[in-house]
């Protein structure tokens, strides 16, 4: 009698151990980063202006975007939810009327990254007209600016080129662009990571 | 095979059909003719090839009926690899179990009469008695048991090279059905001179309890080993424990093979200075072992144990990295008789391993201390 107790005792011990060694933590992270809150960062907005006179004329700049200050250890999905840069255009005559008020008809301008075919202004352009670009996707899904697992900071280069589709009759015109980038970052436990966004732009 | 295959199509393999051709042969006309060593062994190849390619398509098939689509290669694979256990199980278990096969020659008697009643209707015969088949265990006939392995290879989706950490855990069952042929041998062995309230003879245990895991890693355990940052995580498990093998006369000492799972949720990571949990995220340790335990008095309870394992450790519900390795289990216990062959009782083990993964830095250490609640047969 007195071996069965000495047993019970012993699993009753072992049964304790076990519930203090894992009894909860004051900080509580989720595996699944939907679920949990994340953190934004906003570039500073860049812009500029460019005047297109004829049909095809074509101007283009290159953008630098840093994200640093990224967790060193990563949640197990990504510690970016997501990132991605604005662009927008406005489209302006140089001598009244100068048009943009949704009556005024213009020359189509397009704008894209990298060469690629983007968004074209409508022809009765009324407010700036916008594109965006996914950036720091997870590099074994692919992509162009994808963000290595682990990594501390990013960087992607993206060129921007406007090109003017239609000419004559159209006078020319002025396009004044607008940039900005913004990030959600994940990071649990919160102060392992002080994420910071920088947007540069570079003439060709 | 490709992930293209239309539902069923393993069954159209050039190794499906040839296997069907060889079982028919062998049945009908080499056993008869040619009675030997080769004809005894033919069909059971076949049939543990058959046997599971047949149950897998059947569910590929009645999936896509009610689905309207094939089914997910993941699920495939899980529907195939349960095809070739449950196919083991009832291959295997006759040839080691004697009740096992009593009710196998039962069974396949209540699958024929349908079909012997049909003929005798056809020409005019009474209707047959319900006669129950003669089996005869021969443990070299769980050498077929590796015919599994083919049937794997034909029927599963998706290529070998690109999914490297599935296929070898793939392997499990395979592994399992080695060990539960090789340790059967000692159970066969002895299941015949089985005593009441002694432990000797064909030993099977169940155990389900708690169980600690303790991991420490030079790799990051809350993203799944993805980077060579040094953390410790600990967990509370709910463990389980299968257990075959048996018992060398006289000196009380049983060996045998088993399988071990054991799942944990919400684990407790500390890292980097930081120690927080790591909600709705699960570690699942499962392990292949070699055991053996002494019972210094044969008709007593108390129980010591030592187990040589193959562990493999991931955190699940992540796209993270598996650890593997060699292990080590410590275990005493103690069991009260139920009924002649079967006790109830309570174990302790402590479990060790040494873990590695593709691309993980160093070695990760595992400790799984645990108690459990066993039911055995002995």
């Amino acid at each position: 009698m007195s071996r069965v107790r000495w047993h019970a005792g012993a699993g009753l011990l072992t049964f304790g151990a076990l519930g203090c060694f894992a009894c909860s933590a004051p900080v509580i992270c989720r595996s699944d980063s939907e679920l949990q809150h994340g953190a934004s960062v906003s570039s500073a907005q860049l812009s500029g202006s460019m005047l297109l006179s004829a049909a095809g004329d074509t101007e283009s700049f290159y953008l630098d975007v840093a994200l640093a200050g990224l967790p060193k250890l990563w949640p197990s999905s990504s510690a970016i939810k997501n990132a991605d840069l604005g662009l927008s255009v406005a489209l302006a005559y140089t001598k009244p009327p100068v048009g943009g008020d949704g009556l005024t008809e213009m020359p189509r301008v397009q704008m894209g990254f990298d060469r690629q075919p983007g968004t074209t202004t409508s022809s009765f352009p009324s407010i700036a007209k916008g594109t965006e670009q996914q950036l720091f996707g997870d590099c074994a899904l692919g992509g162009e600016y994808c963000c290595a697992f682990g990594s501390e900071q990013c960087h992607g280069r993206l060129q921007v080129t406007l090109q003017r589709l239609d000419g004559a009759p159209f006078p020319p015109v002025q396009v004044a662009w607008t940039v900005g980038a913004s990030a959600t970052t994940d990071s649990c436990p919160q102060d392992l990571g002080s994420p910071t966004l920088t947007l540069t732009s570079e003439a060709p | 095979m490709s992930q293209a295959r239309a539902p069923g199509a393993a069954l159209l393999h050039p190794i499906a059909p040839f296997s069907l051709l060889v079982l028919l042969v062998n049945d009908h006309w080499l056993k008869h003719t040619h009675p030997g060593m080769l004809s005894g062994k033919l069909s059971d190849f076949a049939t543990m090839l058959l046997l599971p390619v047949l149950l897998h398509a059947l569910f590929e098939l009645g999936y896509a009926f009610s689905k309207g689509h094939a089914p997910p290669p993941l699920l495939s694979n899980r529907a195939l690899l349960a095809s070739i256990a449950l196919s083991g199980l009832v291959f295997g278990l006759p040839e080691v179990w004697k009740p096992a096969e009593t009710a196998y020659c039962y069974g396949m008697a209540a699958l024929r009469w349908p079909f012997r009643a049909i003929a005798a209707l056809l020409t005019g015969h009474a209707l047959p008695e319900y006669r129950r088949c003669a089996a005869t265990a021969d443990l070299s006939d769980l050498l077929a048991l590796s015919s599994a392995y083919v049937a794997w290879r034909i029927a599963h989706r998706g290529p070998v090279e690109r999914a490297p950490r599935r296929t070898r855990r793939a392997h499990a069952p395979f592994g399992v059905c080695v060990l539960f042929a090789i340790w059967s041998y000692s159970a066969h062995a002895s299941a015949s001179s089985s005593r009441p309230y002694e432990h000797d003879g064909f030993f099977f245990d169940f155990a389900l309890g708690p169980e600690l895991i303790y991991v420490h890693s030079p790799a990051s355990a809350s993203n799944g080993f993805r980077q060579p940052i040094a953390s410790t995580a600990t967990a509370l498990a709910r463990g389980g424990l299968l257990e075959l093998g048996g018992t060398l006369r006289g000196l009380g000492l049983v060996f045998g093979g088993g399988i071990g799972y054991a799942q944990a949720d919400d684990p407790i990571v500390s890292t980097l200075g930081q120690r927080f949990e790591l909600s709705g995220a699960q570690f699942s340790v499962v392990s292949l072992e070699a055991f053996t335990k002494y019972y210094p008095d044969p008709k007593a309870g108390l129980h010591l144990g030592v187990s040589l394992l193959f562990t493999g450790l991931e955190l699940s519900g992540v796209s993270g990295k598996q650890l593997r390795g060699p292990g080590l289990a410590l275990g005493a216990g103690y069991a009260f008789w139920l009924a002649r062959q079967w006790s109830l009782g309570l174990d302790a083990r402590l479990m060790a391993a040494g873990l590695n993964g593709d691309s993980v830095p160093g070695r990760s250490l595992l400790l799984m201390p645990g108690v459990f609640a066993t039911i055995a047969c002995h």
